[in-house]
């Protein structure tokens, strides 16, 4: 079959508004219902849900502190961002009632935009395949995305966020997740759309808010130089160069923006050290289900630095070998860095990983070149099940010991990079077999096989 | 990473698994089985050891020379008490027995709330629905003369009996005379409370509460005006007559929290020191120690220990400390007829050994073990040792697990099918929009016989199921109170409206399967793989978990859930099937668990019917006891049955009954992208 028929029958998308209504609905309620029982407060405790960044019983000290004219800065216990300090203490000053609504409000309008990613990046896909397809293998067709394949995409991710469990609780729990969640994800959508002054703003606030986001400028930039240059994309060509210093260049005149306007309440920078730096130097080591606080405990203090360097650079560095592997895939870079914060990062929580796995279903075209998707399923369930269990063991009882409570944070870790590295194999394993066809041949004429080594 | 990247060394370990599934899985059980009975044998367990070397065991000299004490009040509490028998306690009487030996001494009155009529008023209250109990707790602090009282040990004493509601005048007799005895020392290096506490657990509960500043909706309590530091340790003492037999040592606490092994440990060895016999669960270590009756005998005493610590209930007063992080034991002083007896003057050394090895603690107890079994009172099989048979018995799950992960959405000829293999399918051309649209072939209602043309098991139809048997077990959950408010109001026993609560979800969701079949959940053959995968990984999760929290619990839940749950599959001798999930159902196992009890601890046997008899009203005490047990002091075991392992049962049980033949009523192909 030749090309040019394919290329007539440019796939539709057109995404099903279909049960939204429901989605929003139950997944509202179901927030609601948890926030009003007596869980709330057991929830707000819960090390797995809120780290010292996002907990909200910091927040509720912090905004005391305020009350008093006391900066909550100049102590240990608060990390949140200035700017997110203000805006609950409005709220808190205008009424009450309003923080329970307005973390529900942020969860919706993250689920929106969660939603609203879906549809762009279907598009964008549709798109560049269609741009691709005459270099794709004839035999490749099957392969292909179809319109009807991804009108549930939108929707699905939708569900996947406001109806997740973890979200749910992490809503009831105030943590601020949520708020980090909103950011992110309105950086996503910014990127997505490609514009340029929106995209740098949105990165921006997403890394103002919490720190990891600033390695998404690299694959936003060279989105949005390709998009600018097409094909004529290159790391050489001094227009590419031009358009990716532009981006970089724009996100940190954002960046030092919001600086600039968190100077302003408190006239001075040391937030600065209280929430970047914070979240830089991981001096909490409060267990938490990350891989930091066991390790840095149990380590000689005159090693700290280096490991806290490793440590650190382990979260970001995978941005470089992803920028050149994935050089024509940004979007799916965007994506995947998403997860790997959601891991390597020193305080993480359990909507971090909830705002990844929301992102899953518009690779689901990729799924089926998973190999470990059962197994990482059921890792996810044990360790969530098995971390408030093993907890409870430990802090309480005194029975059991910090190792049970570490290997379950290790093996939450180790199910996410799993996950993570199982859909870079399968979308990498699909585009190779768009190119060679579904059932390529070795010479002799044997199936090869894949191999990941 | 080999097994999760490679392919080859993947399908070869995909094939070995599904090849050789079913003596695998009969291999590891039996294996795991056989490993954890033979934990109980002498070779294959440790002897217990002293890990913290601060107790210093029996390195002082016993000074307890004051029986003469215990002896004169007990006798003089035993004639107040029959004066006013089954009255209230001589509140004012205990307190100026401590009062006269010069310590601070308080009381602390509580009002419980019992949601449901407790074992004890029902006969008295009738039909009562709340019951309040009201009662006084007495205690005593000796202030350490070395140290400024941030550090505490606990002696306390029911005031009645557990069981047999005899008053428990020998051990306050005991405590006095041990009270005036270490009042007399000036090496005390922690706070000692001597503590009487009314209706046991609950005043035991109130004690606890009200010193931790904890609070509970339903027990209300005046605040403490005494207090001392943090409590280290706690000894509890029952004594059944002045003269005693032997010791019965008492661990298994609230949820089946066991005491660090150091201060069981230390308890043993100080007895024998003292050449008191200590017995575990009224069990005699066995001499020889090795041999064929030997392993019975540990065998027995560590059923027995592993049956009590999964009903999760206290067996003595000891058990509500270790909720609070502190290591308690409680030490049952019996007279058993036949035997060399032993007086207060060797029971008061012992006392004396612990307390003196107790303050010499510089830190809390944490070197020696917290999870473990007893075979004997002096041999141990920790956690490290236990574990790996349990993971060889949860391994046949995941050994099941993995096979049906492999032939779901596999074209491969049918596991379950055998020779019939031909699926009839029904295609239905209702299509979702996730279909690939190019199988022009389906027409509405158009039969084929399917060879090659598969589809995965459909994800969506686990929801209505997983959920359906969730809310049932939610049901089952807060349906023993309902149901008890519910028979307040139509005159009803309030026991029986509890007990018909907590069986009533049972029975009537054996019925769920009808329900499910007839509805348009029907399914194809890989859908049914994928419900039977799920349902086994939603088991193994909670068996991991529950192990993880109460060993015994999740041993002999898994020991006998894991086998048959392992072998259901829909349709064929589908009687047989439903006898054997019957058996392991939670009602069946708590049926078979009673039984293997009273095998164990009754001697006489009377016959057929009345052994069923007594079975049947030990059940029901255990129910009963369990909820109450729930709502009053928080044990999380009835809870645990009725959210986790009964929901994950009738899984199972609605996969036995899934009718497999049905029309196929979707086709879906494609269906892992979505």
């Amino acid at each position: 079959m030749s090309a040019e028929p394919r290329a007539e029958q440019r796939p539709q998308f057109r995404p099903v508004p279909k049960a939204l209504k429901y989605i929003f609905g139950l997944g509202l309620g179901a927030r609601a219902v948890l926030m009003s029982s007596h869980l709330a407060g057991w929830l707000q405790d819960r090390l797995e849900l809120a780290s010292p960044v996002t907990s909200w019983t910091r927040m509720t000290e912090g905004l005391s502190l305020l009350d008093h004219g006391i900066s909550p800065y100049e102590g240990d216990m608060f990390h949140e961002t200035p700017l997110v300090l203000m805006l609950f203490y409005c709220l808190s000053k205008i009424w009450g009632g309003l923080i329970p609504i307005f973390f529900l409000l942020v969860d919706l309008v993250t689920g929106c935009l969660v939603h609203e990613v879906g549809t762009n990046v279907c598009r964008h896909l549709l798109e560049k395949q269609g741009r691709h397809v005459k270099s794709y293998s004839t035999d490749s067709l099957s392969l292909l995305l179809t319109g009807k394949q991804l009108n549930s995409v939108p929707r699905l991710m939708l569900g996947a966020y406001l109806l997740n469990p973890l979200t749910i609780a992490s809503c009831a729990a105030y943590s601020t997740t949520g708020l980090h969640n909103l950011v992110i994800a309105g950086a996503l959508l910014a990127a997505v759309q490609g514009n340029r002054l929106l995209a740098t703003l949105a990165t921006a606030v997403a890394s103002y808010q919490c720190v990891y986001p600033e390695i998404f400028i690299i694959p936003v930039a060279m989105y949005i130089a390709q998009l600018e240059q097409g094909s004529r994309f290159s790391f050489r060509d001094p227009d590419s160069r031009l358009s990716l210093l532009q981006t970089a260049g724009g996100h940190f005149s954002w960046l030092g923006f919001l600086w600039a306007l968190s100077f302003l309440p408190f006239g001075s920078m040391d937030w600065l050290y209280s929430t970047r730096g914070f979240v830089m130097l991981a001096p909490d080591l409060t267990p938490n289900m990350g891989l930091f606080w066991y390790f840095f405990t149990e380590m000689f203090e005159h090693f700290r630095i280096f490991f806290l360097c490793v440590f650190q650079l382990n979260a970001v560095f995978y941005v470089i070998p992803l920028a050149v592997k994935l050089r024509d895939h940004p979007m799916f870079h965007l994506h995947l860095l998403v997860g790997l914060t959601a891991v390597f990062k020193s305080y993480p929580t359990f909507g971090d990983a909830a705002l990844f796995l929301s992102l899953l279903p518009v690779w689901g075209h990729c799924f089926k070149y998973m190999r470990n998707l059962f197994l990482v399923v059921c890792m996810w369930l044990y360790s969530i099940v098995l971390a408030p269990v093993l907890w409870h063991l430990w802090i309480y009882y005194g029975s059991a010991n910090a190792n049970f409570f570490y290997a379950v944070t290790l093996a939450y870790a180790t199910a996410q990079i799993f996950l993570l590295t199982d859909l870079l194999y399968a979308f990498l394993r699909r585009e190779f077999h768009l190119r060679h066809g579904p059932a390529p041949k070795e010479g002799q004429g044997m199936p090869i096989l894949m191999n990941l080594k | 990473m080999g097994l999760l990247s490679d392919p080859k060394s993947r399908e070869r370990f995909s094939r070995i698994a599904a090849k050789y599934n079913s003596p695998l899985c009969v291999l590891a059980y039996v294996v795991g089985v056989v490993w954890f009975l033979a934990l109980a044998y002498k070779p294959f367990n440790h002897r217990t050891y002293f890990s913290e070397n601060a107790l210093l065991p029996g390195l002082v000299e016993g000074k307890f020379r004051t029986e003469n004490v215990a002896t004169r009040i007990s006798q003089a509490m035993k004639d107040i008490k029959d004066v006013s028998k089954d009255g209230p306690m001589p509140v004012a009487w205990i307190v100026n027995q401590f009062r006269g030996l010069g310590l601070d001494t308080y009381t602390q009155e509580y009002i419980q709330t019992i949601p449901v009529p407790s074992a004890r008023q029902s006969e008295e209250q009738g039909k009562e629905m709340f019951v309040q109990l009201n009662g006084t707790n007495v205690y005593a602090i000796l202030r350490a003369p070395r140290t400024a009282s941030t550090e505490a040990i606990v002696l306390s004493a029911p005031y009645k009996h557990y069981l047999n509601m005899d008053h428990n005048n020998h051990a306050f007799g005991l405590m006095i005379a041990l009270a005036s005895h270490f009042r007399k020392s000036s090496y005390w290096s922690k706070d000692i409370i001597f503590l009487l506490v009314d209706y046991d657990e609950i005043g035991m509960e109130a004690w606890l509460q009200e010193y931790h500043y904890t609070k509970s909706p339903l027990l209300k309590s005046s605040p403490l005006h005494g207090r001392s530091g943090s409590i280290q340790a706690a000894i509890n003492l029952e004594l059944h007559s002045d003269q005693v037999s032997h010791f019965n040592v008492k661990l298994e606490g609230l949820n089946g929290l066991l005491p660090n092994l150091d201060l069981v440990n230390l308890v043993v060895q100080l007895c024998g020191r003292e050449r008191i016999t200590v017995k575990l669960h009224q069990q005699r270590d066995t001499f020889p120690s090795e041999g064929w009756p030997a392993f019975q005998q540990n065998l027995k005493t560590m059923s027995l220990m592993m049956l009590h610590q999964a009903t999760g209930m206290p067996n003595g007063l000891h058990g509500l400390f270790l909720r609070y992080h502190i290591e308690a034991v409680t030490l049952e002083g019996v007279l058993e007829p036949g035997r060399s007896t032993t007086g207060f003057y060797r029971m008061g050394r012992v006392l004396e050994g612990v307390f003196r090895s107790l303050n010499n603690l510089l830190e809390r107890f944490h070197q020696s073990f917290f999870f473990y079994l007893l075979p004997a009172s002096d041999r141990y099989v920790s956690i490290g040792m236990y574990m790996p048979p349990f993971g060889l018995i949860l391994l046949v799950t995941a050994l099941k697990i993995s096979f049906w992960a492999v032939y779901i959405g596999t074209p491969d000829p049918d596991p379950w099918d055998g020779e019939e293999n031909v699926v009839i399918e029904h295609i239905h051309s209702k299509k979702t929009g996730d279909g690939q649209g190019d199988n022009t072939d389906s027409k509405r209602g158009v039969t084929k016989i399917r060879t090659q043309n598969y589809s995965d098991g459909d994800v969506w139809s686990l929801v209505p199921v997983v959920s359906c048997c969730q809310v049932a077990g939610f049901i089952a959950s807060i349906s023993p109170m309902v149901m008890t408010g519910l028979g307040h109001l139509f005159g009803t026993r309030p026991y029986q409206a509890l007990i018909t609560g907590a069986t009533g979800m049972f029975f009537a969701s054996l019925f769920m399967p009808k329900c499910i079949t007839r509805n348009r959940l029907a399914c194809t053959v890989n859908t049914l793989r994928l419900w039977k995968c799920a349902a086994l990984v939603l088991q193994a999760i909670i068996l991991a978990a529950t192990a993880a929290a109460n060993f015994s619990l999740g041993m002999l839940l898994a020991v006998t859930m894991v086998p048959v749950c392992a072998m259901v599959r829909p349709g064929k001798l589908r009687f047989l099937q439903a006898v054997l999930m019957l058996l392991v159902s939670p009602l069946g196992l708590l049926v078979i668990y009673t039984g293997l009890y009273l095998l164990l601890t009754e001697t006489e046997y009377h016959g057929v019917v009345p052994s069923a008899m007594h079975l049947c009203t030990v059940v029901y005490y255990n129910i009963l006891s369990g909820v109450i047990h729930g709502y009053v002091l928080g044990t999380w075991q009835y809870t645990l049955l009725a959210l986790a392992v009964f929901p994950n049962w009738l899984f199972f049980w609605c996969i036995v009954f899934k009718k497999r033949d049905v029309p196929v009523v979707e086709n879906k192909e494609e269906k892992k992208t979505s």
